[in-house]
């Protein structure tokens, strides 16, 4: 029974009733004390560890919404506009040239030894203005050897000739095969329809391998170097392959997060669905927890696919796509509401957004219950009304901040509006109405690092520096709360996450700045390494 | 065997919205048995009706029936999941396909003609007739409503034996403007309950709670969606008929004389009361009671009289 003394230069707790502190002590993988060494030595015999000194301390960072994929679609080559960092710390600098895509799929093409396709992702057409990247200019870079790129929307692939005229794509008819003028393919195939073919002749399956150990593991790294200690993978398919490897590698002693897994409830019947989370609840032990359930109702803004109230998109089609009917999320919600599981429900338009404030309306009515925490993911579009409604319904959200930065110039311009961007990602409203709320990444949609989410939630700036809504920006401890005991909060896993406070888990993230009283911005503060359970993990 | 020397598996495709019956179909073409070495792709696995004499074997999400048949549920990437059909060691040579209900059948029919190692050998869209006006008014869902009835060269019509002669002409007649060139086939109604019957006090016949609570288990609850109106007085009637194996049963349902008055229900054994109710609401019931035959028997006859 050692208890070790870490000594720092200022601890942020989260706990509302001691904010601050000196010395974190730890005892058993929990937090003993957050206290002066004068306090601590009560509690007996100890050791003092003087590492982080000179560290900041606070709660290790929770990300309450991205997924596993993060882990596995590193395997392939990123081309995407912004800079990116791999999780082995490698930093992609993001291609903003049709020239530049060709010639880091060149190089890539040099190094791969084997004859399989070159398969690149995370690129998005919505910043090439003007310019296309197509067939030919893949042909460019090689007529031979099959080229593959998946948009980061992962709804449109572009392929070169080598694959049109191995698959016969050209013969096909498929109304996802964009044609030009001539009849010719462009290269550009939209949807699953137009995708099968190639995703079955090269054996690509990125949700499958998001189930690897390799990916679970690479996952974690990622987190981890982002002084994260409690990971979501926000759609997983729960088969029994893939529970038995997040059993087997998360309960490798050096696994460096906690991982929270959602079943993703449109795979399932509901009631297999349900009783597949309660089997799986067995497995749960202290760095893996089953028991949330995830419902995608509708698409992306950026790919015009959310369910958007009036006055729909700037440009492109009125609306966008249900993943479902209306009335099968009513009878989801119903259901996983009854089986006494908690929801975590993505609704990304305002539409999507009412029609789920209605479901839970019903839930709640018929099934009263107290505490459920059902929690709506992203709700970039959420309007005043709804969230007075989310409050009253004792709901939760996760708000999407990284929005802001990443499409925040798209959505002024060619999505939404300014109106509709003064209240985008509305952390502050949500904050004023003391709604329970988290703020999250969406890994690998966008980067992997709390503290840039926070700083985006702070911030509003877009990629191109423009404030989007001041009135929606909240002060840098709210991004911070947001970021630990918020999430938690939203996970139902405040009791032994997200502060520190006696009792808790020792998960901390230890800072090289002090992230309130610095002038750096939160994106720029360095992580220094993280603490799981009272042990500490690097590479 | 190689991927060359395997012929294409035959594909009959299902479509309609939900509700429209496609589960119905597929549990009917189980029933049946005159389908061989077929797979039954499902979106609703767990409310397939599979009678367990038929069952040989379950594993990895297959259940394997005794006429050389299987089911499967869909998994999340279907791309995925074709791919491993047809590379299984012996892959099946039909496979029937229950569309998800926002699935346009465009797409998927052509998916089928041209993927590797599938073939499509027919694509049908179910249609409620009962449930017609309230879909292509829906602004929700219309677009892909129109989409499943234009997509399909055939129409599979059923709900439509109650419905007055003048509305099933007229909606008949909505669906030959939308798609002139598809064929038409009337389902005749479901078969009657399996179950014995006796008389209640009402005069309606309800299956026979006190006998069938005599195998009753464990409290359980039922949800059921109420996609249309029904006739309130029977359903109450029902439920205290019921009370053998109910405890209690609340919900918003609609009575077919006032079908725009949302009516919430409460009923326990000593007496129910509906209630209109402002707003609008989804029409749901939950029953709470015995879990076995007589629960069954009871969301049969509710089911019955919608």
């Amino acid at each position: 029974m050692t208890t070790i003394v870490y000594p720092a230069r200022r601890i942020y707790t989260m706990n509302p009733s001691q904010p601050i502190g000196d010395c974190l002590a730890v005892r058993d993988g929990r937090i003993l004390s957050v206290a002066s060494l004068d306090e601590i030595r009560r509690f007996g015999d100890y050791t003092i560890d003087k590492r982080f000194i000179d560290k900041v301390l606070m709660p290790g960072l929770v990300e309450g919404h991205s997924h596993a994929l993060e882990g596995a679609i590193w395997d392939f080559l990123y081309l995407g506009w912004f800079d990116k960092t791999d999780p082995d710390g490698r930093l992609w600098p993001g291609l903003r040239e049709a020239e530049s895509i060709q010639q880091a799929l060149s190089a890539r093409l040099a190094q791969q030894t084997s004859e399989g396709p070159l398969i690149a992702w995370g690129f998005d057409p919505v910043y090439f203005d003007g310019e296309r990247i197509d067939r030919r200019l893949l042909d460019a870079v090689s007529r031979e050897r099959p080229i593959v790129i998946i948009h980061a929307s992962l709804h449109v692939m572009t392929v070169n000739s080598a694959v049109i005229e191995t698959l016969g794509l050209d013969v096909m008819e498929l109304d996802g095969i964009v044609r030009d003028s001539g009849g010719v393919p462009t290269g550009d195939l939209l949807e699953f329809p137009a995708m099968h073919p190639v995703f079955d002749n090269y054996g690509i399956d990125l949700f499958g391998a998001a189930t690897t150990p390799h990916a679970l593991r690479q996952y974690a790294r990622a987190a981890r170097r982002e002084g994260i200690t409690t990971i979501t993978d926000l759609l997983n398919p729960m088969s029994a392959n893939a529970i038995e490897s997040m059993h087997a590698t998360t309960a490798e002693p050096e696994y460096p997060v906690r991982l929270v897994p959602a079943l993703n409830a449109l795979s399932w019947d509901p009631e297999e669905g349900s009783a597949c989370v309660r089997r799986a609840m067995a497995h749960n032990h202290d760095k893996l927890h089953f028991g949330i359930v995830k419902i995608v109702t509708d698409g992306a803004i950026q790919n015009f696919t959310a369910r958007l109230q009036w006055p729909g998109y700037l440009e492109g089609p009125p609306n966008g796509v249900w993943n479902a009917p209306p009335e099968t999320f009513h009878a989801m919600v119903q259901h996983y509401h009854q089986a006494g599981l908690q929801l975590h429900i993505h609704t990304n338009g305002d539409e999507a957004v009412q029609m789920i404030i209605e479901a839970l309306e019903d839930a709640l009515a018929m099934w009263p219950r107290p505490d459920h925490r059902h929690t709506l993911q992203h709700v970039q579009l959420i309007r005043q009304s709804q969230l007075h409604r989310v409050k009253s319904l004792g709901a939760c959200l996760n708000i999407f901040a990284n929005h802001i930065y990443y499409w925040g110039d798209i959505h002024r311009t060619r999505t939404l509006g300014f109106d509709r961007c003064q209240r985008l990602e509305p952390v502050a409203s949500a904050d004023r109405l003391g709604i329970t709320f988290g703020i999250h990444c969406d890994a690998p949609v966008t980067p992997l690092s709390p503290l840039f989410t926070a700083h985006c939630a702070h911030t509003r700036e877009t990629a191109s520096g423009v404030v989007l809504g001041r009135e929606e920006a909240i002060s840098r401890a709210r991004a911070l709360q947001a970021i630990t005991l918020g999430a938690a909060e939203t996970l139902h896993l405040d009791h032994c996450i997200g502060s520190l406070e006696t009792g808790k888990w020792a998960d901390v993230a230890i800072l090289d700045d002090d992230p309130m009283a610095s002038d750096k911005p939160l994106k720029d503060i360095g992580v220094h390494a993280t603490m799981l359970g009272g042990r500490i993990t690097n590479d | 065997m190689t991927d060359m020397a395997r012929a294409a598996i035959d594909v009959r495709l299902l479509c309609g919205f939900l509700g429209s019956g496609k589960t119905t179909r597929i549990n009917h073409l189980i029933a049946e048995g005159t389908l061989r070495d077929a797979l039954f792709l499902v979106n609703d696995f767990g409310r397939l009706n599979i009678d367990a004499e038929l069952i040989t074997a379950e594993e990895d999400g297959i259940v394997r029936l005794n006429n050389g048949c299987a089911c499967c549920g869909l998994s999340g990437d279907l791309s995925a999941q074709l791919s491993d059909i047809r590379r299984w060691p012996s892959p099946p040579t039909l496979l029937v396909f229950e569309a998800s209900g926002v699935a346009r059948p465009r797409p998927l029919m052509q998916l089928f003609g041209a993927a590797e190692g599938y073939s499509l050998g027919s694509a049908e869209t179910l249609v409620d007739l009962s449930a017609l006006q309230r879909l292509l008014h829906d602004p929700a869902i219309a677009d892909i409503t129109q989409a499943q009835i234009t997509d399909v060269p055939r129409l599979r019509i059923n709900r439509h034996a109650k419905l007055p002669g003048i509305v099933r002409e007229r909606e008949t007649a909505l669906l030959k403007s939308l798609n002139s060139a598809a064929e038409l086939v009337w389902d005749s109604p479901p078969k009657e309950l399996s179950i014995t019957y006796t008389k209640s006090s009402e005069s309606a016949v309800w299956p026979d709670f006190h006998a069938l609570a005599a195998s009753a288990g464990v409290i359980t609850s039922r949800t059921l969606a109420l996609p249309r109106a029904l006739d309130s007085q029977q359903l109450m009637a029902l439920l205290d008929a019921a009370a053998p194996i109910l405890l209690r049963a609340k919900g918003m349902l609609r009575d077919c004389e006032h079908p725009q008055t949302l009516l919430a229900l409460q009923w326990t054994p000593g007496g129910g009361r509906r209630t209109p109710f402002p707003g609008a609401k989804q029409d749901v019931l939950v029953l709470i009671g015995k879990e076995g035959p007589g629960m069954d028997a009871l969301v049969s006859s509710i089911e019955a009289l919608l």
